[in-house]
C-alpha cells in the first residue's frame, strides 16, 4: 500500500526530493507546526509535528515519557525503535516524503539536526471532529440493522469486515486529489468478482485528476460512464447491508475518506428500486411491496403528463361521468392545464427544497403546514382544481417511495420534459418523451455494462430478482450480466415432505 | 472470412426475433383488412398464412446468400458478383427502397395521427417530432435500434389482451362458407400483403451484427411464424367483428374495433391503439434508416453522421411532399411493390445467380 501510495504521488505531483530544510521552513510559517527538543541540549533530539494533526494525549502520556526514560542508551534512531510504544514507525529519508508524513498525523523523530534520517511515529488523531456513529437516517428500514457508514474510512472498512468475515474481501488504496489527499479504497471479493471490471475501476481512479474531493458522490460523477444523464450510473448507499449485499453479488465498491455514502457498480436500473427490507420480509410480501414502487414510479412521472394531454387534445377519452366533476373543479381556473400543472409541480418542489434545506424541526412543520395552507388557498382562489391537486400531491408521494435518493431526484425532473411534450402534442408527445427515454436508458452503460439488464440485453435467469424478490431458494446464482468467477452463491437445502418426497 | 464485425457491437441471437418481427409490423396492421378482403373475401386468412409461409423459404435463401458472401451482407455479395461499379449501383437502389420504406412508414402515421388524433397539428410538425424520435434512436448504433425493436414488441403485446373484449360481439359465421374461393384469388389476395412481411429483407444488412450468426436461423423461423399467427388472429377477428361491407369501407378497422373496447376510466380507447402505435412503426423506421445509412456510409465512404442527416433530410423532404391520403396510399402502393419485387423476384434470382456463379468460377472457393 505504501508503495502504490509513492508512486502514485509522484506521478501526480511531480515535486521532486524537497530538502529537508525547505519543508520544515514551509511547516513553521503555520502556528500549529510544533518543533522541539524534550532535553535541554536541542542538538541531542528534535521531535516535529502538526499539533492540529496528532494525538496530543498521545504525546504527552506515551511519546515523550519513553524517549525522556531511555534517552541515555540511545544512540541512533532503531534503538528508538525498539522501546518507542507504536506500532506504525518508519525512518524516512525523503523531504517530500517527510512532508506526506506531517500532514498525516505523524511525528517526526530525528537525532541530530544535522542527520537526514527521521523516524515517523503515527500518533495520528483520526477520529476528531468526526461524529463516532450514524443511524441510517436517509434510507431508513423498519426492519434490519440502523447502523450506516461514517464519515471516517477506517470505520467503514471495519464494519464492512464485520459482515464478510472472508480475506477474499480485498481493499485497494489509492489518493485522490492533489490538495485534500483523499484516501479513496476499492473493494471487491477476490475470485468472485470479474477481474476486468475491478481493472477498469482501478484505471479510472487513477486517471482522476482533482484538487479536492468533497465527498464520494463527486467521484461518483467523475467515474461515470456518461456525465449528460440524470440517472445515477452507481448505487451510492449509507446502508452496510445494501453495500454488503453489491459485493457478494460481485459488484464493486468505491469508498472515500470523509464521506458516508459508498458507491457500488456496475449497477442496473433495476439496483436503484431495490430496499433490504425486499429481503428480510417473506418473498411474496417483498415482492409486492417492490411491485407497489414500480408502479408508484410510472404513475409520479405520467401521472400529470396525462392530465395535461387529456385534457389539452384528447378530453373525449374521458367516460362521461368523470368528465362531470373535472369540469366542475376545472370551471374557474382560468390558465391552460399546462401552466397549471407546471405551478402546481413548481410547488411541490419548492416545498420539497425548502424543507431539504430548513433544520429538521423547522422544516418538517412548514412543510405541512405550507402544504396544507398553500394547497387550500390555491384551490380557493381558483388557481388550480381539485383534481390536478390531489394528482400532484400523490405523484410527489409516489416519487418518494423509491428508496435511492439520487434516482428519486431524476424521476421527480424527469416529469418536466413529460409535461412539456405532452402539453405541445399530446399523448403522441408522451410517446415520443417515452422513446427518448428508453433511447437514452438504452445507451447507458455503468462501468461498460448495459444499464438496462436484464430487460436489455434480456437475461431469463435474472427475473428472480427484479420485478419480484423470488424465494430464497431460486436466488442462488449471481447476476450474469456482471460476469463473475462463481455463480453459485450458496445450496439451499430444505426438508420438504410433499408428494415429489413421500 | 469474417462475417461479423467487433464483437461489442453485436446482439445476441435471440434479438433477430425481436428485429425481424419488430420490424414486419407497422402502420399496415390497422388497415391491412380491407386490401386483403379483396379477392379472397372470408377465406382472406389462407392468404395470411400462404405469405407467411412462403416466407420461410425467403428466409431460407436469404441465409444461404448470406452465408456464402464475403462479409456478411449483402453489399459485399453485390460487390462479390457484379464488381464494383456494378454492384454500387445495385446498392444505391437498395438505398432508396430504404427511404421509401422509412418515409411510408412515417407518413402513413402521420396521416393516421392527423386523422384521428390532431386534425389541427400540421403534417410538416408531426412528421419532424416522428422523425426526429427515430434518428436518434439510430444514432445510438445497432445495439439501441435493437433495444427499441424490443420495445417495440414487448409495449404493443399488451395491446392484444384487448382483443379479449371482441369476442362477445363476435358472428363467427362470417367466416362461412370456408374455402370456396379459387387458387387465383388467394394469389391476388396474397399479393396485396406481401407488404405487411417485408421486415425479413433487413436481415441482409444487419446480418453481420448477429453474434454467432450463421446458426442464428432458429430464431428468424420463430419470428416469421410469430408474425403470421399474430396476422393470422388479426385477420381472423376482424372478419369475425366486421361483415364484409364494412370491411371494404372502413379505412383502419384495427382502430374501429378498438372503440368497443370501454374501460370505467377510458371511453376511446383508440387513443390508446394510436398512441401506443408509435412504438410499433418505430422498429421497422428505425431499422431501414439504421440500413440507409449502413448502404450509404459502405458504398460512397459517407461518415456515419454524416449519412444518417442527409438520410433523414431526404426522408423528411419525401415525407411532406405527399399531401392527400390517396398520395400516401400511392407511395404505400410502390413500396409494396417494391418490397414484393426485392423479395419475390430480385432474392430468387440472385439466389440462383450466386449458385450459377459458384458452380462456373469459383467452385473451389467455397468448398473448403
Amino acid at each position: 500500500m505504501v508503495l502504490f501510495f509513492n508512486k502514485h504521488n509522484k506521478k501526480k505531483l511531480t515535486n521532486k526530493s524537497k530538502p529537508i530544510k525547505v519543508v520544515f521552513e514551509q511547516a513553521k510559517k503555520s502556528s500549529d507546526f510544533h518543533q522541539y527538543s524534550p532535553f535541554d541540549d536541542s542538538d541531542r533530539l528534535l521531535i516535529s509535528y502538526y499539533k492540529s494533526m496528532v494525538d496530543v494525549e498521545k504525546v504527552n502520556r506515551l511519546l515523550l515519557p519513553s524517549i525522556q526514560k531511555h534517552i541515555g542508551k540511545t544512540t541512533n534512531l532503531d534503538d528508538i525503535k525498539n522501546y518507542i510504544p507504536f506500532d506504525d514507525l518508519h525512518i524516512v529519508k525523503d523531504g517530500s516524503d517527510v512532508q506526506n508524513k506531517l500532514m498525516q498525523g505523524y511525528a517526526m523523530i530525528q537525532l541530530n539536526e544535522l542527520y537526514t534520517q527521521f523516524l515517523a511515529v503515527n500518533i495520528e488523531n483520526n477520529g476528531l471532529g468526526i461524529r463516532k456513529n450514524n443511524d441510517t437516517e436517509n434510507e431508513f428500514t423498519v426492519v434490519g440493522p440502523k447502523v450506516g457508514f461514517i464519515e471516517n474510512m477506517d470505520v467503514n472498512i471495519h464494519l464492512l469486515r464485520n459482515k464478510i468475515s472472508i480475506s477474499d474481501l480485498v481493499i485497494e488504496e489509492v489518493i485522490i486529489g492533489s490538495m485534500s489527499k483523499t484516501k479513496v479504497a476499492i473493494a471487491y471479493l477476490d475470485g468472485i468478482t470479474n477481474p476486468q471490471n475491478i481493472q477498469t475501476v482501478r484505471q479510472r481512479l487513477k486517471d482522476i485528476d482533482l484538487d479536492v474531493v468533497f465527498d464520494n458522490s463527486h467521484i461518483d460523477q467523475i467515474l461515470s460512464d456518461n456525465s449528460n444523464t440524470i440517472f445515477p450510473t452507481f448505487l451510492s448507499t449509507e446502508r452496510i447491508d445494501k453495500a454488503v449485499f453489491s459485493l457478494v453479488q460481485g459488484q464493486i465498491a468505491v469508498l472515500s475518506n470523509g464521506s458516508p455514502y459508498v458507491i457500488t457498480g456496475p449497477a442496473t436500473l433495476m439496483n436503484f428500486f431495490i430496499t433490504p427490507e425486499d429481503y428480510y420480509f417473506p418473498w411474496i410480501i417483498g415482492s409486492f411491496f417492490r411491485v407497489i414502487r414500480y408502479f408508484s414510479v410510472i404513475f409520479s412521472i405520467f401521472a400529470t403528463p396525462l392530465y395535461v394531454a387529456i385534457l389539452t387534445f384528447h378530453y373525449e377519452v374521458i367516460p362521461e361521468v368523470l368528465l362531470g366533476p373535472l369540469i366542475n373543479s376545472r370551471a374557474n381556473v382560468p390558465f391552460p392545464p399546462v401552466l397549471e400543472v407546471i405551478f402546481m409541480e413548481l410547488t411541490i418542489e419548492l416545498l420539497r427544497e425548502a424543507g431539504a434545506r430548513l433544520p429538521t424541526k423547522v422544516g418538517q412543520t412548514l412543510g405541512i403546514v405550507g402544504g396544507i395552507v398553500i394547497g387550500q388557498a390555491t384551490v380557493e382562489a381558483a388557481l388550480t382544481s381539485n383534481i390536478l391537486l390531489i394528482i400532484v400531491a400523490l405523484s410527489a408521494l409516489a416519487s418518494f417511495t423509491t428508496p435511492n435518493y439520487t434516482m428519486s431526484n431524476a424521476i421527480r425532473v424527469l416529469r418536466f420534459p413529460f409535461i412539456v411534450t405532452a402539453a405541445l402534442w399530446g399523448g403522441l408527445g408522451i410517446a415520443i418523451g417515452m422513446v427518448f427515454l428508453f433511447g437514452h436508458l438504452l445507451r447507458l452503460k455503468s462501468f461498460g455494462t448495459p444499464y438496462l439488464v436484464p430487460l436489455f440485453p434480456f437475461r431469463r435467469k435474472n427475473f428472480r430478482d427484479s420485478f419480484i424478490r423470488s424465494s430464497f431458494d431460486y436466488t442462488t446464482a449471481r447476476s450474469k450480466f456482471l460476469r463473475p468467477l462463481k455463480i453459485r452463491r450458496y445450496t439451499p437445502k430444505r426438508d420438504r415432505e410433499d408428494i415429489n418426497n413421500e | 472470412m469474417d462475417k461479423q464485425v467487433k464483437e461489442s457491437l453485436t446482439v445476441s441471437p435471440f434479438f433477430i426475433f425481436f428485429l425481424i418481427h419488430g420490424s414486419q409490423t407497422g402502420v399496415g396492421m390497422l388497415s391491412f383488412q380491407n386490401e386483403i378482403i379483396k379477392n379472397a373475401e372470408q377465406d382472406a386468412w389462407i392468404s395470411v398464412l400462404l405469405v407467411g409461409f412462403s416466407f420461410h423459404l425467403i428466409i431460407w435463401m436469404i441465409y444461404f446468400l448470406l452465408k456464402r458472401s464475403t462479409k456478411g451482407d449483402i453489399f459485399s455479395l453485390h460487390q462479390q458478383l457484379f464488381g464494383n461499379w456494378f454492384g454500387s449501383i445495385l446498392n444505391i437502389f437498395l438505398y432508396v427502397y430504404m427511404i421509401l420504406i422509412t418515409s411510408s412508414v412515417i407518413r402513413s402515421y402521420v396521416e393516421t395521427l392527423h386523422v384521428w388524433a390532431f386534425p389541427y397539428i400540421e403534417i410538416w410538425e408531426l412528421s419532424l417530432i416522428v422523425l426526429l424520435a427515430t434518428t436518434y434512436i439510430v444514432f445510438g448504433g445497432f445495439r439501441v435500434v435493437t433495444g427499441i425493436c424490443f420495445w417495440g414488441v414487448v409495449i404493443p403485446s399488451l395491446l392484444l389482451f384487448t382483443l379479449y373484449y371482441l369476442f362477445p360481439y363476435a358472428q363467427w359465421d362470417n367466416l362461412k362458407p370456408y374455402l370456396n374461393h379459387s387458387w387465383n384469388d388467394y394469389f391476388n389476395s396474397s399479393k396485396n400483403i406481401i407488404y405487411m412481411y417485408l421486415g425479413v429483407g433487413f436481415l441482409l444488412i444487419y446480418f453481420p451484427f448477429i453474434k454467432d450468426n450463421v446458426n442464428s436461423k432458429k430464431w428468424a423461423h420463430i419470428s416469421q411464424f410469430y408474425t403470421t399467427f399474430i396476422y393470422f388472429i388479426l385477420t381472423v377477428t376482424s372478419l369475425v367483428f366486421f361483415s364484409l361491407g364494412q370491411l371494404e369501407h372502413i379505412t383502419w378497422p384495427t382502430l374501429n374495433f378498438s372503440k368497443i373496447i370501454y374501460l370505467p376510466f377510458i371511453e376511446r380507447f383508440e387513443f390508446v391503439y394510436i398512441f401506443t402505435w408509435l412504438f410499433v412503426i418505430l422498429p421497422p423506421c428505425c431499422v431501414a434508416l439504421w440500413s440507409g445509412t449502413r448502404i450509404l456510409r459502405k458504398t460512397i465512404n459517407l461518415k456515419a453522421k454524416y449519412s444518417l442527416w442527409i438520410s433523414s433530410s431526404i426522408i423528411y423532404l419525401v415525407v411532406i411532399n405527399f399531401k392527400s391520403q390517396i398520395e400516401v396510399e400511392t407511395l404505400n402502393r410502390v413500396v409494396s411493390l417494391a418490397g414484393s419485387i426485392f423479395l419475390f423476384c430480385y432474392i430468387p434470382v440472385l439466389f440462383i445467380w450466386l449458385n450459377i456463379y459458384n458452380i462456373l468460377f469459383k467452385r473451389k472457393r467455397y468448398k473448403h
